[in-house]
């Protein structure tokens, strides 16, 4: 146990795997500083984690919003673009994994497929949190609108392979009236979908800076 | 009688399984499997519950697939006429196809759905996952749940405070805002409260395990693991 107090950086690896016991006593040998070095491991680590977990739970739960009060929006990314702002990036990818990956069991079974539509959303999402679009609500929106496109560019091809151009309720409609139209089903799949990213997305940008103003001045985003 | 059978190793085998027996171009297989683990979990949980959410996921996006692929897709030739509404028979088979996949990977979430966070989460920890993606999931599920609690007590409360008045798109916009940010603000300082008192409970401290893994009976690791590899035998073997 020592060797691995000594050594902050390997503190979550050594976690005792005791069996049968919720809270083992702590060991004789932690240290003053050890108990430091664990705290500072706790305050950098469970605070981004909370975070990235609510917005996860953002991510699938606020949709029921926008269908309990008739919109034509999804508002299945506001989470993750909350949490670029939010936290470091490898949680706000989290966050979009942890999303996708729970959909599964809790929302609709196809939400998996999209796990890397999440993660091109929070990647680009976070260059436009650097870039500065999230200062005012036209850069919000007009950032919203390239997440939009590379979130339909990504999701086309899943929607076309594994669905068979089959996805949410409204751009399966567009699909189908442009495959009827005779457009072969990757154009009417990526024009769909990009119609109605281009809408939701806009939508999830603009309430992610309404949202990032109205935070109390301790949760907010620094710089 | 047991509320939730399916232990998280019996769910994981049953999703490799049924991913296994739908990989390949033949449909039957899939079929085969795709019925043999619903059956397995409908026995096991004793109610028809996961045939019905089953049908829930799989209706909306299996009829649309049918009808778009039979019907619609200028790709496919178009080999009958009923009026004026046209058939295409290999469009058909694509569908056919493309649902029975699609069944599968609805049956293997539905068969998520009989485990608990609980035994989920302590799975998890037994079979040595990072604690910090544990505690990310277990997490999450939890919070979605506090969350689909709270949008209707908001939305009733904007409500009763005039902000819904009337079904206009306008009112309804200003509406969305009304509920959403609350909620999400409620949400994010709630998150930072608790990650407050998960380390005040000592969560992120190395020299304190997360929670207790007890043993599983190991007669239940043999039932399930016989169950599952009897069905991943007969989709090999109905591949061949």
């Amino acid at each position: 146990m020592i060797s691995s107090i000594r050594d902050p950086g390997r503190l979550r690896l050594r976690t005792p795997r005791t069996r049968g016991a919720c809270y083992p006593s702590r060991s004789k040998n932690l240290t003053a500083e050890a108990a430091v070095a664990s705290a500072r491991v706790s305050a950098m680590d469970l605070r981004p984690i909370s975070i990235a977990a609510t917005c996860a739970a953002l991510n699938l739960g606020l949709g029921k919003i926008a269908s309990l009060l008739m919109l034509p929006v999804y508002l299945d990314a506001i989470g993750t673009v909350l949490a670029t702002a939010l936290v470091p990036l490898p949680y706000a990818l989290a966050t979009g994994v942890a999303s996708s990956l729970l959909g599964a069991v809790l929302i609709n079974p196809a939400t998996p497929f999209y796990t890397g539509t999440q993660v091109t959303i929070a990647l680009v999402a976070f260059l436009g949190v650097r870039l500065g679009a999230m200062r005012r609500a036209y850069t919000a929106a007009i950032w919203g609108i390239v997440v939009g496109l590379a979130a339909a560019l990504v999701s086309a091809p899943v929607t076309v392979v594994v669905f068979g151009g089959v996805t949410v309720s409204n751009a399966t409609a567009i699909n189908a009236v442009l495959m009827a139209a005779g457009h072969h089903i990757w154009q009417a799949v990526i024009a769909g979908s990009a119609l109605i990213e281009a809408i939701d997305k806009p939508v999830a940008c603009l309430l992610s800076w309404v949202i990032l103003r109205r935070l109390p001045a301790r949760l907010r985003p620094q710089g | 009688m047991r509320d939730h059978p399916i232990t998280p190793t019996g769910a994981l085998i049953w999703t490799i399984a049924l991913v296994a027996a739908t990989a390949g171009p033949g449909a039957l297989p899939g079929i085969l499997a795709t019925v043999a683990g619903l059956m397995v979990a409908m026995i096991r949980a004793r109610s028809l519950s996961p045939f019905r959410q089953t049908l829930r996921w799989s209706l909306p996006i299996c009829l649309p697939l049918l009808s778009i692929h039979s019907l619609l897709n200028p790709a496919f030739v178009e080999t009958a006429r009923w009026g004026w509404l046209p058939f295409r028979e290999a469009g058909f088979a694509y569908g056919s196809v493309r649902c029975t996949t699609i069944v599968a990977f609805v049956v293997a979430a539905v068969i998520w759905r009989g485990t608990t966070r609980e035994a989920v989460v302590r799975s998890a920890i037994r079979a040595h996952v990072p604690t910090q993606v544990v505690v990310l999931l277990a997490l999450t599920a939890s919070t979605f749940s506090t969350i689909q609690r709270r949008i209707p007590r908001t939305l009733d409360a904007q409500r009763a405070r005039g902000v819904i008045a009337d079904r206009a798109i306008l009112s309804r916009i200003r509406a969305l805002v009304a509920v959403i940010v609350p909620v999400v603000i409620t949400g994010l300082v709630e998150a930072d409260v608790r990650a407050k008192f998960l380390r005040a409970r000592g969560l992120g401290d190395s020299s304190m395990a997360v929670i207790g893994t007890d043993k599983r009976p190991l007669r239940g690791v043999i039932a399930d693991a016989s169950i599952s590899g009897a069905a991943i035998a007969i989709g090999w073997l109905l591949r061949g």
